[in-house]
């Protein structure tokens, strides 16, 4: 143990090793059982989508087994309909592409940019009276 | 508490004694506040993480198997969870002066009680300038006695890489020591 070894040693020896604030473990049963119910409800909703998921599978399997049975709509059939996909595409771009649309989007986007700054302005704001009610 | 001891308590809260837990935080929350408070920038900052420390451990206690200590395992949470909110808040923290006091020895003469105050003073102020995880390494190792071996298991470091770092922030104190000592005294 050389020298600082011992002055480290004296130096710690006066720390406050023993005392706890009042309702310390209180505190800790509070935030133990607020968590149990939180993590609960994580699950219960973890379970929720499952079951939901399980649902959908199981419904478009029905879906698909009718249309194969009943219907008579074969595979072949759908691969037309995904066919027809990239016209869709194409029907989008038109319609987006149009100069009105163009308008509109930059309209949408000067109130985006309007929003985001007013969001800026109250958060600053906001914070900037914590301080002055915490000093 | 003996380790077997505390190993019973905590087979009984896995098995839905849950208000045994009590023990253990009555037990062990002086030391780890004390070593947090070490780390993070404010009293209230540092009661918040040592809570969430009992906490995180309550629910995690089934990935507990007593390879080491409760004490060296709640170490580990407060060594993860302290680091990261100091490295968070810009490593501001309390200042070592104001958690730790001089230690009193009435043998000694005036002055040299004196000389000694300023040099805890002067430490405290280096320590004040290390890195979060290096405070917390120097706290265990002096403050809370933990051995070499049960610092490995906090930090997740190797014994050798343990020594080293001690060696190293022991020596970097010791130069910030002296610079400090030469700005005051000349």
């Amino acid at each position: 143990m050389d020298e600082m070894d011992k002055m480290l040693k004296d130096a710690f020896s006066g720390m406050d090793n023993g005392s706890v604030p009042f309702g310390f473990s209180d505190k800790i049963g509070n935030k133990i059982a607020a968590e149990a119910v939180k993590r609960a409800d994580r699950e219960e909703l973890v379970k929720n989508i499952l079951l939901a998921v399980l649902f959908a599978v199981l419904f478009l399997t029905a879906l698909l087994l009718l249309n194969k049975y009943y219907f008579g709509i074969d595979s072949v059939r759908i691969s037309g309909i995904i066919s027809e996909m990239p016209d869709f595409g194409s029907k989008m771009r038109n319609l987006f592409g149009s100069g009105e649309s163009i308008l509109w989007m930059v309209i949408g986007m000067n109130v985006a940019l309007l929003l985001l700054a007013e969001r800026i302005m109250s958060h600053r704001i906001s914070s900037k009276d914590k301080k002055n009610t915490e000093a | 508490m003996k380790r077997e001891e505390e190993l019973i308590i905590i087979e009984r809260i896995l098995g839905g004694e849950a208000a045994l837990y009590n023990q253990l935080v009555n037990l062990h929350a002086p030391k780890i506040l004390s070593v947090v408070r070490g780390v993070v920038s404010s009293r209230e900052d540092a009661e918040e993480v040592a809570q969430d420390v009992f906490v995180k451990a309550y629910f995690s206690l089934k990935s507990f198997r007593g390879e080491c200590s409760f004490s060296t395992w709640l170490f580990r949470i407060a060594f993860n969870m302290s680091v990261s909110k100091a490295r968070k808040r810009h490593m501001e923290h309390i200042p070592m002066e104001k958690t730790a006091a001089i230690p009193d020895n009435s043998h000694e003469s005036r002055e040299e009680i004196m000389d000694k105050e300023n040099r805890f003073k002067l430490l405290y102020k280096a320590i004040d300038e290390l890195e979060p995880s290096d405070r917390f390494l120097i706290l265990s190792f002096y403050n809370h006695e933990k051995s070499i071996k049960e610092i490995c298991e906090i930090c997740g470091m190797t014994e050798s890489n343990v020594k080293v770092r001690l060696h190293r922030i022991k020596k970097k104190l010791g130069v910030m020591l002296g610079e400090k000592m030469e700005v005051c005294y000349g």
